[in-house]
């Protein structure tokens, strides 16, 4: 064996990419190999390539931000897809009907779980579009867009138990078909980045400073109260009373009672908190204990 | 030179070989070799990374060309990688300048 296929071969012991990617990576490889070789031979064409093990985690690394870019895309047309067919399941249903309050529930806190974890991903995959993240970020993409996913399925799932009705097939099944595919794809993308080097450390990346970045502005230090890794309770807080508000407004709308609008506001208010503190941590908004006492 | 000044800058002195004509990593790496006068001495396999980064973020597209019986991945900037080139060249006139006040006012 000729030294740049042995160097060729080390290459693709140490790279942990498969399927097309690798296929590419290795051909790329070989060329270079084979153009360095005929002008300064074998030796010093692996000697100025660089050494396999090197080489092979930065191109893994490279691998891993390009899954993540691409399911984080395929990741929010699903999630957008299936708000899609969870509104048209909602309007097949007569005016007159209603849903079991649970599964009503259940509508309304996986669908917004859903919308605030496919936003974070969407931000994230835009914010480091440019750069090569570490592995333990690309990990927390997926996670992101793996539960964006989960909560949008749960959504059309509890509506479809709740309502029934009768509505153009492919306007409800677009939404749980581009769902399957795009879970195929995170699930592609969480493997390769967890499998990396550091691609199982802790990590919390805050939304705030991911829109600061798109934006090209600095975060004013009063603004900065508002970002959930550094004060988790006061911005938690926030968006509860935010969120307790605009659903204390919608129901006043919709002809409730005051009381009603209260109560669902104080039980909105309830599952953004419950939600922060069951999956901040999953979700990289906040750092779990065990974490932060590590740190 | 330290690999570590070059890295920093890798993606900005692609963008500026590739803007000349389109080329195959080993091709870039010798413009980039040839045009600092052999001063960037990277080992050469730490191209791809950054070809695949350039891509990845719309700066470049790539295609498998034969020339002479032999597979080569050419890259080609896009309309987004000139202007990323151009701004490239800004910033780093600007940093470069900078530098040059403090360093050269110290020496």
């Amino acid at each position: 064996m000729t030294p740049t296929r042995r160097h060729l071969g080390e290459i693709a012991a140490c790279l942990r990419v498969r399927g097309r990617r690798r296929r590419r990576i290795l051909a790329e490889c070989a060329s270079h190999l084979d153009e360095a070789a005929a002008v300064r031979g074998e030796t010093a064409a692996v000697a100025s390539f660089g050494p396999a093990a090197e080489i092979a985690a930065a191109l893994d690394l490279e691998a891993a931000a390009a899954r993540g870019a691409t399911s984080t895309a395929m990741s929010a047309a699903g999630v957008a897809l299936t708000a899609l067919s969870t509104l048209v399941l909602i309007n097949a249903a007569g005016p007159g009907a209603e849903a079991p309050p649970v599964l009503a529930l259940a509508v309304l806190l996986a669908g917004q779980i859903a919308g605030v974890a496919a936003a974070t991903a969407v931000l994230q995959a835009l914010a480091q579009r440019r750069g090569s993240p570490p592995a333990a970020a690309l990990a927390l993409l997926a996670r992101r867009n793996a539960t964006g996913l989960a909560a949008a399925a749960a959504t059309i799932v509890a509506a479809g138990a709740a309502l029934t009705g009768q509505a153009p097939a492919p306007l409800l099944l677009a939404g749980p078909l581009a769902l399957v595919a795009a879970l195929a794809a995170v699930g592609r993308a969480w493997r390769l980045a967890g499998a990396l080097p550091g691609g199982r450390d802790p990590i919390a990346l805050s939304p705030i400073a991911d829109l600061a970045s798109l934006a090209g502005i600095r975060v004013p230090a009063r603004l900065g109260t508002i970002d959930p890794l550094r004060h988790a309770v006061p911005s938690a807080t926030l968006v509860a009373a935010l969120a307790a508000t605009a659903m204390f407004a919608r129901a006043l709308r919709e002809g409730d009672a005051a009381g009603t609008a209260c109560a669902l506001a104080a039980l909105e208010a309830t599952g953004v908190v419950g939600c922060f503190v069951l999956l901040g941590p999953a979700l990289g908004l906040r750092r779990a204990r065990r974490d932060r006492e590590a740190l | 030179m330290r690999n570590d000044l070059v890295r920093g800058h890798l993606d900005g002195l692609l963008l500026a070989v590739l803007a000349d004509a389109p080329a195959h990593g080993y091709e870039a790496i010798q413009r980039l070799t040839a045009r600092s006068a052999g001063a960037f001495d990277l080992p050469e396999g730490t191209v791809y990374p950054a070809l695949h980064r350039l891509e990845r973020a719309g700066h470049a597209r790539s295609s498998w060309v034969t020339h002479e019986g032999r597979r080569r991945r050419v890259y080609a900037l896009t309309a987004a990688g000139r202007r990323a080139a151009d701004a490239a060249q800004t910033e780093w006139r600007f940093f470069a300048t900078a530098v040059d006040r403090v360093l050269g006012a110290a020496a």
